[in-house]
């Protein structure tokens, strides 16, 4: 005959120490699958958000030289971070990293059109997210380029090129200006001066294998428009 | 001596009540002074961003409109008030409370009058003042005193048009247009039209007729 009896004890512990494992498999859950997601959903979004903008500054870029306003500047804000505009809802994990990101405005690919070299107008974003893909957005000379993590460049959106007629948006200044934040900026650039080619060839100097240019040039236009503009990147002031 | 004082068959019962009860209060404590306040400060922080990027579209717009001397045609821009006022988001603990923060637009006259061809013009200025119950509030401020500039708490974000540091391209109304304020948690509208642009000495106006709806 068994003549142990139960400890009183063991059940409060047992219970108590399962009450633990049920908080610590929640916050392991939390930790390791809700955050990530979700801070994976915010930086795709964000991704999204910054795409647009590189679409809105382009049109914007492209309204000055189509409508003539020479020497008028005008801006577009554009988010290198999604920490302002989304938050991921940590709760008790208060503040979980989101991404950064860094923009650039300076001189991108150089072109030969006849016996002059001019040079594209370039901004550039490179985000530095903690979940999801890097992107990489390029506005060069009227196009726009975008490239994932791991993949190669493509055009995203055509620069202003037709079969007998070209437009080139250029900058004349070699000084690189960049970025890194997380509050939204500005882009400001104003429309300097045109000049016209007739009968151009247009070709490529130096420019990488991997540049998108290489798919659209080299080629001959009848009429070739190069309207060179200065842009700059503002903070909050 | 052996102690014969037996266990009492209900108390297990009883105390299992009154600790399942504690971890309900508990919990709900929790979730009401730590977890709503979080996720409110989230939305209303995520919301201030929000507007923030509906005043810069509502700028390039207007930007466009002038740029592009689009007399005639009516444009809307789009501004939510509060961060329930486009609600499309299912979250994981419906904030409550956070329903009460609220928003105000306000379309004003800026200082000084412009008379070109005996009518007056003024400046427009449009703001957005926050009434957050949890994140910091925010004021932003449109300016067609300043070619259409747009600031944040008085930190400038967007410069206005300028013609080679010459002159600029003032926003204007008539004068004789009402102000206007609208405030809530909902969605509004700022109806605009480019009705000409003027030109005044090195500067040029662009008259708007402008209304929130």
């Amino acid at each position: 005959m068994n003549t142990r009896t139960a400890d009183d004890g063991v059940a409060e512990v047992i219970g108590f120490l399962l009450i633990i494992a049920v908080i610590v498999t929640f916050a392991g859950v939390w930790i390791l699958i809700y955050l990530p997601s979700e801070g994976n959903m915010v930086e795709t979004d964000h991704a999204r958000l910054v795409t647009e903008q590189f679409a809105d500054l382009k049109y914007g870029i492209d309204l000055l030289w189509i409508t003539g306003r020479e020497g008028v500047n005008s801006s577009r804000l554009i988010s290198p971070s999604p920490v302002e505009g989304t938050t991921i809802s940590g709760l008790l994990f208060l503040s979980p990293p989101v991404g950064t990101g860094t923009i650039t405005v300076g001189e991108g690919t150089k072109f030969k059109i006849n016996n002059d070299t001019v040079t594209a107008l370039k901004i550039t974003y490179n985000s530095a997210n903690y979940y999801a893909s890097d992107i990489r957005l390029v506005y060069d000379g009227g196009a726009v380029f975008r490239n994932d993590e791991g993949e190669a460049q493509s055009i995203f959106l055509e620069p202003s090129l037709g079969t007998d007629r070209f437009v080139l948006v250029t900058v004349n200044n070699d000084e690189e200006q960049q970025v890194l934040g997380n509050i939204p900026l500005s882009v400001t650039y104003s429309y300097v001066d045109t000049i016209y080619y007739d009968n151009a060839d247009v070709t490529l100097i130096s420019a990488g294998s991997d540049n998108p240019w290489n798919t659209l040039l080299p080629q001959t236009f009848a009429n070739v428009t190069v309207v060179e503009y200065e842009a700059s990147i503002g903070g909050w002031s | 001596m052996v102690l014969m004082k037996k266990a009492d068959l209900g108390l297990s019962e009883v105390v299992s009540s009154v600790l399942v009860l504690t971890m309900v209060i508990l919990a709900i404590t929790l979730i009401a002074l730590i977890v709503l306040p979080i996720m409110g400060e989230n939305d209303e922080r995520v919301h201030n961003g929000d507007v923030l990027i509906e005043f810069a579209n509502m700028k390039a717009d207007v930007d466009t409109a002038w740029l592009s001397n689009d007399t005639g045609v009516t444009r809307q821009a789009v501004f939510t008030l509060s961060p329930f006022g486009d609600k499309t988001e299912i979250t994981m603990f419906p904030n409550l409370f956070g329903v009460l923060s609220s928003g105000t637009v306000s379309l004003k006259h800026g200082a000084g009058n412009f008379n070109p061809e005996g009518v007056t013009y003024v400046p427009v200025i449009i703001t957005y003042t926050a009434s957050n119950m949890y994140a910091d509030d925010i004021e932003l401020v449109y300016s067609g005193e300043d070619g259409g500039s747009l600031s944040q708490n008085s930190n400038n974000i967007l410069p206005g048009s300028e013609i080679n540091g010459e002159g600029s391209y003032i926003i204007v109304v008539k004068a004789s247009d009402e102000e206007q304020s609208l405030g809530g948690n909902e969605i509004i509208t700022l109806e605009y039209r480019l009705d000409t642009i003027v030109t005044y000495g090195s500067d040029h106006l662009c008259v708007f007729d402008m209304v929130l709806r």
